[in-house]
């Protein structure tokens, strides 16, 4: 247990730097045409044709509340699939993949938004810089909660 | 009626019966060959569960379809497989060997099961014996050498076999079953003139004809016969045979065959009588054929015919090989003698029409197909904007093919929805006999095709609706009689295509559900409680049954309520993202919606824009485009901001996509929307007809309907999402959907379409286009858009006074303005607002105050009202609404201008009584002023019982007007009541209906109506009773 090492692709969004599990990350797209859907929850930014399937464009920080009108949003995409759909997340940037072990990863300290708490597992201190751990699964579930909510 | 359902019956027969032979002769082939595999290793438990499981289904669909000699037959052989299978019996060649012959047997009652539709006669006995012998550990001694060379046959290459076999080696008998299936020398002339007369009827296409008739083709048989027996390597064949008899069968049969009539002459087997019983090889037959080119090529047929004649017995000499081959397994004369007459000429049978694929490949097809279109489009995408292009012509034709191949593997994955009905009407019969009711199953839309995959899934969960309607819905003969209902019920299934979806219905004409039951069920199971209970509408508690453990019946029968509920039918239905809907009413019937999407097929839609964005929406729920601009014959009008278009004789109610979608902008709206044209999709959902404001028009493409993703599941908006030739996504816009959205008051079976019929008469008032308006006071007022001719803005200038009532000039005619009640005030600048309503070459308008909306609502009048000019109140759009009485505002205008009618129907004032029947008050309270107004003495009625009730107090009229869905007693049993006797018996009468389908017109005619008018068209009702009424004047 104790030298077991996670990899993770890290994003920056809105200048946070997060990280997504590596085993969930399907495609890294540069930037897409994305087709807006009308009426739909504001977090889904729209549609967009990956070599002929549809996946469904999510704004990371529409979903997490972060300022919309950030520079070089929506510039890259990290494609993941949850219940077996495809959605691609719009970040700002993607890192280089950092692996870290198992043991080092914090709780979540309890003054964090709200919305942070939800969808992340946990923190890594890096040199300099704190890394969110995001948990696909809670990122895309948000059309039930919504719906809870209402 | 009675002849078209037996007809129906027959040919579902067929259909199953093609299918079970097709399935069967395939299980069969399979197992020949496993049998032989298990034979060489008899360990083998796969291969052994495999035969076990063919000859298990044969045997079960056998019983299933009544075919006691198959199934005593197949049945035997799986008890020996079955002990196999146990350990209890070690697999010997000569158990093979019977189970084969079992299996033979089997495909003899095929033959003649595909001949004629029946099993043919025969005895089976023996070999059930002996399967019976061996399943319980005997062994057949009497077999064994039979066995042996049975066995021997089907390792051995043919060839050895045949070489083995010497000339005239062929038994007697044989010879003599042969000649026996063959007609005698007898029949010969009746043969041959007959052949010869079809010959001279046919249109000169056979080969008969061309090759010049009976006479030729003796002397071709004749020198046929000469040179075989001359071969050194084929003389054998004609060893034993009467060259004679060969000959005259010869002849006859190509006779037959040739000219087009395959089954008139012997079979092929008495034909080629030596061929078969010498067991023919490839390597003789190829010599046969050259001996028949060479004999062709000598009588000097053109080469064109040689060739002809010469495919001919190829395609015939297939048959002779395989019967050669057969002939040569089984020399046990009985089988011989079956298989000979069994087996016909007649080529191209079912079992060898289709084949099976998996559905996967027909699935990985699909998709490469798909992309394919894609591709297509982006290549004409490409085309289109590249002016002239060494391209274009390849890529037409690539285009072309692409859209046949793609057609072509939608067909194989099309399957009308009468292929999963198919078993229905046996369940119905069997459930009758076992719960004795009377029940009468109706079909409609059976060639509905949808996608197989769909079909699959719904075959169950329709096959359980259908029982459950039977079972649960209709009641017992004698309660129906008790209830005032005929004693057969009717279970309906009606599948038709609306706007990309399938609609299934199932209707029962039976006791509906049980509101009280159904609530105190609820409660025990705790679904909900008291109060909420309290709060909910009927239609809400009857959808309970759609919860788990829900059956509403007291008893579980046999049939149904064997712990598959109506949950487990919805959550099938649900399962490929269809919905199921139900209507009830109590002692009126229930109806079953269920409706399923297209996701998986490929269509055509129209791509359309609005806001710099693409939409699709599918061509099946457009009706037209119309372009509209300010400088064009059509212009978007607006009624207080509420767009409409005048589309010939209609005012269209019209949604802005924009809108819809939330994409509208405020201020650039106005600016932008006076001075751009605009595009409107006409299209129809259900009744409703509507248009779809957009900004630009594409062309129509081919999209393959993808579902969109669950987050975006609920937008009811959206149908699916597909990618375009350019290799965007666009959204598939649902109209259904759009209509469901811009009513809040229309609850969600707006999109369904369901027939009003009998299941909701109680819900009469159907849906209809509703204008409301103010005029005076803070009310609503409403009036049904149907009986508003035109809207109009008039300057009050303009607005004149005669007689001391205002009027104005209105194409070139005066037109009298009326106002809802004396106090109201025109205004005094400006414009005023007037909704003109026509009446025959009069028209009147009332002048309002603003028009507020248009929408589509039941007009439900709750409170009657006594003021005149008003027909009640209404709940509309969640606000009490005053209904206005058109026709006492037209007698209003009318009573004091219209003594200067010069023409039409409201001259007529001779008091002519009619007789008006019809369920809906409201449509009494409209029609009945309107009748009184043009001059007519009116009796109104709202049921046909009271109405009949009048015939037996002896009240005459000139002319009865009845209402087609009426509850009880509808206006086509009423109208056979009529015309059965008393003093109605010979009173016009006239049909009024809001359904106007030939198949009603054509039945109203039956019952003894004179004439049939739609509801709410009064143009074509005066007409109408003017007409009728004259004609009886006339008569008299």
């Amino acid at each position: 247990m104790k030298n077991e090492n996670r990899d993770f692709v890290t994003i920056r969004l809105s200048g946070q730097l997060c990280g997504i599990p590596i085993l969930s990350v399907h495609d890294v797209l540069s930037e897409q045409r994305i087709t807006v859907v009308p009426l739909a929850p504001s977090a889904v930014a729209g549609v967009l044709n990956l070599r002929g399937r549809i996946v469904t464009a999510i704004n990371l920080r529409k979903r997490l509340g972060l300022d919309d009108s950030g520079e070089g949003d929506g510039k890259m995409s990290i494609v993941v699939e949850y219940e077996g759909e495809p959605y691609s997340l719009l970040i700002d940037s993607v890192g280089d993949v950092m692996s870290f072990p198992e043991e080092k990863v914090e709780r979540n300290p309890v003054t964090l938004d709200e919305r942070w708490q939800g969808v992340s597992e946990g923190i890594y201190r890096m040199e300099g810089e704190l890394l969110v751990i995001l948990d696909v699964e809670k990122l895309l579930n948000f059309g039930k909660n919504q719906a809870t909510a209402a | 009626m009675t002849h078209l359902v037996t007809w129906k019956r027959l040919r579902v027969m067929d259909d199953l019966l093609s299918e079970f032979l097709t399935e069967t002769s395939e299980s069969i082939d399979v197992v020949d060959v496993e049998l032989v595999t298990l034979e060489q290793d008899p360990t083998n438990k796969p291969i052994l569960d495999n035969i076990f499981r063919l000859v298990h289904t044969i045997k079960g669909t056998c019983g299933f379809l009544g075919l006691p000699r198959l199934e005593t037959v197949a049945h035997a052989g799986e008890n020996v497989l079955g002990k196999f299978r146990d350990g209890e019996l070690v697999v010997t060649p000569g158990s093979v060997t019977l189970i084969l012959a079992a299996l033979d047997r089997i495909k003899e009652i095929l033959a003649g099961l595909e001949a004629t539709q029946k099993e043919p006669e025969g005895d089976d006995s023996e070999l059930i014996s002996q399967l019976n012998v061996v399943a319980s550990g005997g062994t057949i001694d009497a077999q064994a050498p039979v066995a042996e060379e049975v066995e021997d046959d089907i390792v051995l290459p043919e060839i050895t076999q045949s070489s083995n076999m010497l000339p005239g080696q062929v038994s007697l008998e044989e010879l003599e079953a042969a000649f026996a299936a063959a007609p005698g020398p007898d029949d010969e002339d009746n043969d041959e003139n007959a052949a010869a007369e079809e010959s001279a009827e046919s249109e000169g296409e056979d080969i008969l004809t061309r090759i010049g008739g009976v006479e030729p083709v003796k002397v071709i048989v004749h020198l046929f016969h000469n040179r075989i027996l001359a071969d050194a390597s084929v003389k054998g064949l004609m060893a034993g045979i009467n060259t004679r008899d060969s000959k005259d069968k010869m002849r006859n049969f190509l006779t037959a065959y040739l000219g087009g009539k395959p089954d008139s002459g012997p079979s092929v087997s008495a034909a080629f009588a030596g061929f078969i019983s010498h067991g023919i090889t490839e390597q003789q037959n190829e010599t046969v054929c050259k001996l028949l080119t060479s004999v062709l090529e000598e009588v000097d047929l053109p080469p064109l015919e040689v060739d002809a004649v010469v495919e001919s017995y190829r395609a015939i000499s297939v048959d002779i090989l395989a019967e050669a081959r057969d002939a040569s397994k089984n020399n046990s004369k009985k089988d011989k003698d079956a298989a000979g007459t069994a087996k016909k000429s007649g080529e191209g049978s079912v079992a060898n029409q289709s084949i099976r694929v998996n559905v996967q490949v027909l699935e990985d097809l699909m998709t490469m197909v798909s992309e394919l279109v894609l591709t297509r489009n982006q290549l004409m995408q490409l085309l289109r904007n590249s002016d002239d292009s060494e391209f274009s012509i390849p890529l037409q034709r690539l285009s072309q093919c692409t859209t046949e191949l793609q057609e072509g593997v939608m067909k194989t994955r099309m399957q009308p929805v009468g292929n999963a009905w198919a078993k229905l009407p046996r369940i119905i019969r069997d459930l009758q006999l076992e719960l004795d009711k009377k029940i009468d199953l109706q079909m409609l839309g059976a060639d509905t095709e949808l996608d197989r995959q769909v079909l699959e899934m719904i075959k169950d969960p329709l096959t359980h609706m259908v029982r459950n309607s039977a079972d649960h819905g209709i009641e017992m003969p004698a309660d129906r009689l008790a209830a005032g209902k005929k004693e057969t019920g009717t279970v309906r299934l009606n599948a038709f295509h609306e706007g990309g979806h399938i609609i299934i219905e199932i209707t029962d004409d039976g006791a509906g559900l049980p509101v009280e039951k159904l609530k105190a069920k609820a409660l025990k199971n705790e679904l909900a409680t008291q109060e909420e209970l309290d709060e909910m509408s009927d239609n809400q508690i009857q959808r309970f049954i759609f919860h788990a453990g829900f059956s509403t019946a007291e008893k579980v029968t046999a049939v149904s309520g064997r712990g598959v509920g109506m949950d487990v039918v919805r959550s099938n239905i649900e399962k490929i993202g269809g919905t199921v809907d139900l209507k009830s009413i109590e002692g009126k019937g229930t109806s079953f919606s269920i409706k399923i999407p297209l996701t998986l097929a490929i269509v055509s839609a129209l791509i359309v824009e609005c806001r710099k964005e693409k939409f699709a929406i599918p061509q099946i729920s457009v009706l037209e485009l119309v372009r509209a601009s300010h400088d064009s014959e059509h212009k978007i009008e607006h009624i207080n901001n509420t767009p409409v278009l005048r589309l010939r004789d209609r005012l269209l109610p019209l949604i802005r996509l924009d809108e819809i979608l939330g994409m509208a902008d405020a201020e650039t709206d106005t600016d932008e929307a006076a001075s751009k044209e605009d595009y409107i999709v006409i299209s129809q959902v259900g009744t409703f007809t509507f248009g779809i404001v957009v900004d630009q028009v594409f062309d129509t493409e081919e999209i393959v309907v993808k579902p969109v993703a669950p987050i975006l599941r609920d937008l009811q908006t959206f149908a699916g999402n597909t990618i375009l030739g350019d290799g965007k996504v666009i959204m598939i816009l649902d109209p259904n959907g759009i209509v469901s959205q811009i009513g809040d008051n229309m609850n969600d079976t707006t999109g369904f379409g369901m027939e009003e019929e009998e299941t909701s008469k109680k819900t009469k008032d159907e849906k209809e286009a509703i204008l409301l308006f103010g005029a005076g006071g803070n009310d609503c007022r409403a009036v049904p858009l149907s009986l508003v001719a035109r809207l109009e803005e008039i300057d009050v200038t303009s607005i004149e006074k005669s007689d001391g009532k205002p009027v104005f000039q209105y194409r070139g005619r005066l037109m009298p303005l009326v106002t809802l009640d004396d106090s109201y005030q025109l205004k005094e600048e400006g414009r005023q607002p007037v909704l003109v309503f026509a009446d025959g070459d009069k028209t009147m308008g009332i002048a309002v105050d603003e028009i507020l909306d248009i929408l589509e609502d039941e007009i439900d009048i709750e409170l009657s009202s006594g003021i005149q000019g008003q027909v009640g109140t209404a709940v509309i759009n969640g606000k009490a609404t005053e209904i206005i009485d058109v026709a006492y505002y037209i007698e209003k205008a009318f009573g004091t201008l219209g003594t200067s009618s010069t023409s039409g129907h409201m001259g007529i004032r001779d008091q002519s009584h009619l007789l008006l029947i019809d369920d809906s008050k409201f449509f009494l309270n409209m029609i009945k002023p309107l009748l009184s107004a043009a001059g007519y003495k009116i009796t109104a009625v709202d049921n046909a019982s009271d109405a009949l009730k009048l015939r037996e107090k002896g009240e005459d009229f000139d002319l009865i007007i009845s209402d087609i869905e009426m509850p009880d007693m509808d206006g086509f049993g009423f109208a056979e009541k009529v015309r059965e006797g008393g003093i109605w018996q010979k009173t016009p009468m006239v049909a009024l209906s809001s359904h106007q389908t030939p198949k009603d017109f054509a039945r109203g005619r039956e019952v003894g109506f004179d004439d049939y008018v739609v509801k709410l068209d009064r143009e074509s009702l005066m007409s109408t009773i003017v007409e009728q009424i004259g004609k009886k004047q006339n008569a008299a």
